[in-house]
């Protein structure tokens, strides 16, 4: 027996993993050094998040964790019965049925006939194919392999789970049901390890592990180490880019993207009744838009919309929104000011994208008239994505509550009207 | 999801498992072996009308061939034992040392897709595939047993040696199957030695020809030979032909070693071969 701390599934001490690759060049062994005195340990039930770039070495802990490859030097201790699901239905024969193949995987993975048989039916029903689970699988599109395999997985009883970036499997209802398993196990008293770079997936986890070069950069409970990461991973190279967190204009924006009609001059955000030292959550913003028109012969509408860093779209607003369009068709510099409510957006990095609309007078007139215009008939001349990258800190004078602490995944948090009644 | 977790501590170094611990998690897995035995049935005899009765029309046409040809046109005889057994226990002994040989030696390369996803001790798999090989030697029996009754051979005290002449017989398919396996993970060289071991391998063994026809001096070589001294053994177990020789004992002792020791080298080696497409 292995002497363990009692309260952890898994300890990693001084690991490291070197690749060898024998007469590659002439100068003999060529090395690469994956992993890196990487030392760390997991409670039970704990989940964690392995997060990184390509090649920092995310797969390679696993695999060694998985038991899989060997370490080159250090040790690895695991407690518990591993499922190591570094490819879904790595287990699986393509000559043999889908019944056969739950016996073939649940064996692979350490279970006896006895155990599966128990399960076999629940296994079959949860995958929803059950019609064709005596055909080889050979003969599966590739949705029914995955949610076959899938269900297999769901229904054996693991103490760790590794995950490699399984979860964009077939169709939006099972991905409902792999979602739902998922957190199932995070919740329970099962730990939980998982390698992806799907921030909806990493975020669901406790723990967060950043691998920069098989180093580990960060490893904790703390959430802003993966927005960090996220952030560096968006703005990181790029010098020019900056995330704003107090008063800022911007006047340089790519120019590659010029259009005849109109020219981005500059963006200002600020909070006038902020400190000036950083925006606080609990301000109003006020986003100005300075821009030239270089054509007399239309005319032009302001769009805004705020994404996050996976680029999923927080918000998106124009005046067009609540009043008619632009009449103006002149040439010169023009200002469009946006006012956000104060207590709106949450302490995190958003991303301001500003598009221009042409003729949008035109084209919703004629729509009044002919019924024949939508939307999509509306004509973007010029599009700056990522024009400002701004990023509030929680602050607020009216709740004690700290909502930073609860680490809501949500771009935004407004104060609306709410009343509480007692009856 | 309702047992309580298991408290069995699983350690990954960076040395390899001692040959104690690597017994023990070959024991562990033990269900493995039969698992992937069955797996290599099933897709064999699966989408055929025939099933597994198919395994007995390769002995049953080599039989019927080689007693034709060797038996009646050559008139190659073995004495009070009729050609016709003589052939089929030869081919017996013969079939389970190739295909242990064959299918043993790639099966590293075969499941590699597997090794690289899940962790097993990788002996398995030649380990399965010996078992499959014993599922159809136990199949061909049924067409030896008939024949034996015809020609009015009984049970003999001899018989209770069968597990011994499998372990033997077993033992030598498994001395090259280790090494080939384990440096074949690389540099493929070895596999294309494999055909010459089968097949020129059964003309340097007594399976068709009768020893009693070689010259002297060839007859002393053919003892350095393991499978000729198997497939004595397998003769002599089943209807006494021949006498007890010496050099068998001496045989099982030298390829219990090699084995043993390709296995030692095998795991050595094992922990790299997921590493290495």
């Amino acid at each position: 027996m292995v002497e363990m701390d009692k309260a952890n599934a898994i300890e990693v001490h001084g690991l490291s993993k070197c690749y060898t690759r024998v007469g590659a060049s002439e100068s003999g062994t060529h090395e690469l050094w994956a992993l890196r005195d990487v030392s760390f340990s997991v409670k039970r039930g704990d989940s964690v998040g392995i997060f990184g770039h390509n090649g920092s070495g995310k797969s390679t802990l696993l695999k060694v964790l998985a038991g899989v490859t060997k370490p080159t030097h250090g040790t690895i201790a695991i407690r518990g019965r591993v499922a190591s699901i570094l490819d879904i239905g790595s287990g699986f024969h393509p000559e043999l049925s889908g019944r056969d193949n739950i016996y073939l995987n649940s064996n692979v993975l350490g279970f006896s006939k006895r155990e599966t048989s128990k399960l076999e039916q629940e296994i079959i029903e949860f995958s929803g194919i059950s019609e064709f689970i005596d055909e080889p699988v050979k003969n599966y599109s590739s949705g029914m392999f995955l949610r076959l395999a899938f269900s297999i997985l769901a229904h054996l009883d693991f103490d760790v789970y590794l995950f490699d970036e399984v979860f964009s499997v077939g169709d939006a209802q099972f991905e409902a049901k792999v979602n739902k398993t998922l957190r199932e196990l995070i919740e329970s008293d099962r730990t939980v390890i998982l390698v992806s770079h799907q921030m909806s997936a990493l975020v669901k986890q406790n723990t967060y592990l950043h691998l920069r070069s098989g180093v580990v950069q960060s490893f904790g409970k703390n959430q802003e180490t993966l927005v960090d990461y996220l952030t560096e991973s968006v703005v990181g190279t790029d010098d020019h880019i900056k995330v704003a967190t107090a008063n800022t204009e911007v006047k340089e924006f790519d120019t590659a993207k010029a259009a005849p009609e109109v020219r981005l001059s500059e963006i200002k955000l600020h909070q006038p009744d902020g400190n000036g030292d950083f925006f606080r959550t609990d301000r109003e913003f006020v986003l100005d838009v300075f821009y030239e028109k270089l054509d007399t012969n239309c005319t032009l509408d302001v769009f805004v919309s705020i994404t996050d860093l996976q680029d999923n779209v927080v918000l998106f607003t124009s005046p067009l929104v609540s009043a008619p369009p632009n009449e103006w068709s002149d040439a010169g510099a023009y200002q469009v000011q946006c006012t956000f409510p104060s207590s709106f957006f949450n302490a995190r990095v958003m991303v301001l994208n500003i598009s221009f609309i042409k003729n949008a007078k035109d084209r919703l007139n004629a729509g009044a008239e002919s019924d024949a215009s939508d939307l999509n008939s509306l004509e973007t001349c010029l599009t700056v994505h990522r024009a400002l990258f701004f990023k509030p800190t929680y602050r607020s004078d009216q709740v004690s509550l700290d909502l930073s602490k609860f680490e809501i995944n949500s771009g935004l948090v407004p104060a609306f009207k709410w009343k509480q009644m007692k009856h | 999801m309702s047992s309580p977790p298991s408290e069995q501590v699983t350690l990954f170094t960076s040395k390899p498992d001692s040959v104690r611990e690597y017994l023990k998690k070959i024991y562990r897995h033990r269900g493995l072996i039969w698992v992937f035995a069955m797996r290599d049935l099933k897709v064999k005899y699966s989408q055929t009308l025939l099933g597994i009765s198919w395994s007995l029309v390769q002995p049953l046409t080599a039989l019927l061939i080689f007693t034709f040809l060797f038996g009646y046109v050559l008139k190659w005889s073995a004495g009070e034992l009729p050609y016709s057994l003589y052939v089929l226990s030869g081919l017996l002994g013969w079939n389970f040392f190739s295909y242990i040989v064959y299918a043993g030696s790639g099966s590293v390369q075969e499941s590699s897709s597997i090794i690289r996803k899940i962790y097993f001790p990788k002996s398995i798999l030649p380990l399965s595939k010996t078992v499959v090989a014993l599922i159809e030697l136990v199949l061909s029996l049924t067409i030896l047993i008939p024949l034996m009754i015809y020609f009015g051979y009984g049970l003999s005290w001899r018989m209770l040696l069968l597990p011994g002449v499998i372990l033997f017989n077993a033992l030598c398919a498994l001395s090259p199957v280790f090494w080939v396996a384990a440096f074949g993970y690389r540099k493929r060289d070895l596999f294309h030695l494999l055909p010459f071991l089968v097949y020129f391998g059964i003309w340097l063994t007594p399976v068709f020809f009768v020893t009693d026809m070689l010259p002297e001096q060839v007859i002393d070589l053919l003892a350095w030979n393991p499978m000729a001294s198997v497939v004595d053994v397998w003769r002599w177990m089943l209807f006494g032909f021949g006498t007890f020789q010496m050099h068998w004992l001496i045989s099982l002792l030298a390829v219990t070693l090699v084995c043993g020791a390709g296995m030692f080298y095998f795991h050595r080696k094992e922990g790299e071969f997921s590493d290495h497409g």
